[in-house]
């Protein structure tokens, strides 16, 4: 301290805060809070989630160094995961595209009894995802490509986990999950909101380059990433609009947003509530446990 | 190589209505300045070589024919209505080399979000061009954009910067 006869309080008092961290599967989770739950436990049967992302190379290890885009949003951060876990939006609000390539994400058949639906799955403590393994029938159809587009990642991948392991993991594909409360799994892309105030966020996202993989493929996930994802991409821009316009109508009038959706139709197996992707079974398993958050500290 | 007045005249001339055909949102015509060979990029901010980093847009010539076909649709919601925009370009370099046209200049753009906040966005940066003359006709075939901002967060850019 400079100039110390000044000063008669402790410098110890005044420095800087502890973090606490803890590692799975690669990824840092850290929080200034000594109260906090073991990673472990924080986590819970959730932990899945990440394996699957992870899972995706056949080293079992991803890589996030090609670079972040920042993306401002003029919204709550709370609105912003509101929409990444909502499955009820795409073909309204991303009809522009669906109308111009071929995606997966495509709608076919919602409402028919018969077709199978992605499904939309609460994990309890606020991991909640969106997952359309149920929808997808061919490997790699996850990723846009035809199943031989990629011969040696699939090799790789049968000598990682077997012949069974491999199919059921490129035909599933990664997870599409929000880690509570601000880390997105966006399929091949990692997503964090970071709460600037209020009104503003800021989206961060980045590819999720595959370890033990040719070039060739992580290239393809950065340019689909490009297309998904940040500001000048074809999907984020429409949603941030809609998430804009939401935050200001909210701001004005101050009426509760309707989150029941399927309330009538969700299900529990072995403690996660299920139920297909159009309702909002992943919005509220998020706002249950911010809820719940919220009340303890008030 | 350093060019002629004429010429000078005549890149100038290209980059004003490319940047017209832009702000008027005449999507189809600004498309068709663009060479077989087509690079429409916005690097973000590692500023790394394309292909290895993520970039704000990195277009060639299927993908800036799907960013067109969105617009058009009517249904692009970050665009609907279209962003009023107005540029300026400024501080423009010419060397000529390899029958190209190698073009750096500044610009200053103005946008106004009126699909959704109504904010005024200021964009800032500086243009590249590599432009090419085929059947006596100026063509980009590649234009690159440095924006000023591109390491920090930046809004939704859904306008032909």
């Amino acid at each position: 301290v400079p100039f110390a006869a000044g000063f008669t309080g402790d410098a110890a008092d005044f420095g800087l805060s502890r973090l606490r961290s803890e590692k799975y599967r690669g990824f840092v989770f850290a929080t200034f809070n000594p109260e906090a739950p073991t990673l472990e436990e924080y986590l819970g049967p959730a932990a899945s989630l990440i394996d699957r992302t992870v899972e995706m190379s056949p080293m079992g290890k991803v890589r996030l160094d090609a670079g972040w885009l920042k993306h401002r949003l003029r919204a709550n951060w709370k609105m912003v995961v509101e929409g990444v876990v909502d499955g009820y939006h795409p073909d309204y609000v991303h009809t522009s595209l669906f109308r111009t390539v071929d995606y997966h994400f495509e709608a076919k058949g919602v409402e028919s009894s018969t077709a199978p639906s992605p499904l939309a799955r609460d994990w309890g403590g606020g991991h909640v995802e969106i997952d359309f393994a149920p929808t997808l029938k061919e490997q790699l159809a996850w990723f846009n490509v035809s199943p031989d587009r990629y011969p040696n990642y699939i090799s790789a991948m049968k000598a990682a986990f077997g012949e069974q392991g491999a199919h059921e993991r490129l035909i599933a594909g990664p997870s599409h999950a929000l880690i509570f409360p601000n880390l997105l799994l966006a399929e091949m892309n990692i997503v964090i909101f970071e709460p600037i105030r209020v009104g503003e966020t800021i989206q961060w996202n980045t590819p999720l380059l595959l370890d033990g993989v040719g070039e060739e493929l992580n290239e393809r996930i950065i340019r689909n990433g490009q297309a998904a994802l940040g500001p000048g991409s074809f999907i984020i821009p429409d949603d941030a609009v809609m998430i804009e316009r939401t935050q200001m109508a909210i701001e004005g009038r101050g009426r509760w947003i309707d989150l029941s959706r399927g309330l009538n139709r969700e299900r529990v197996e072995d403690g996660i509530r299920v139920g297909v992707m159009y309702d909002d079974v992943a919005g509220r398993g998020f706002w249950r446990q911010h809820a719940s958050l919220m009340a303890v500290s008030a | 190589v350093t060019v002629s007045i004429e010429e000078r005249l005549e890149v100038e001339q290209f980059l004003y209505r490319e940047a017209r055909l832009a702000d008027e949102g005449r999507y189809e015509e600004w498309q068709n300045l663009f060479d077989e060979e087509t690079r429409y990029w916005v690097p973000g901010g590692g500023g790394a070589k394309p292909g290895e980093e993520v970039a704000i847009i990195d277009d060639n010539r299927t993908r800036l024919a799907t960013r067109i076909r969105q617009l058009r649709t009517g249904l692009r919601y970050a665009q609907s209505p279209p962003s009023p925009t107005r540029r300026l370009i400024s501080n423009i370099e010419i060397e000529y080399e390899d029958d190209c046209y190698r073009v750096t200049s500044n610009f200053v753009a103005y946008e106004i979000k009126i699909q959704s906040t109504h904010e005024t966005i200021t964009w800032c940066g500086q243009y590249k061009h590599e432009l090419i003359k085929k059947d006596n006709k100026l063509l980009m075939r590649s234009k690159t954009v440095y924006l000023v901002n591109r390491g920090e967060p930046i809004p939704s850019l859904t306008f032909l910067i």
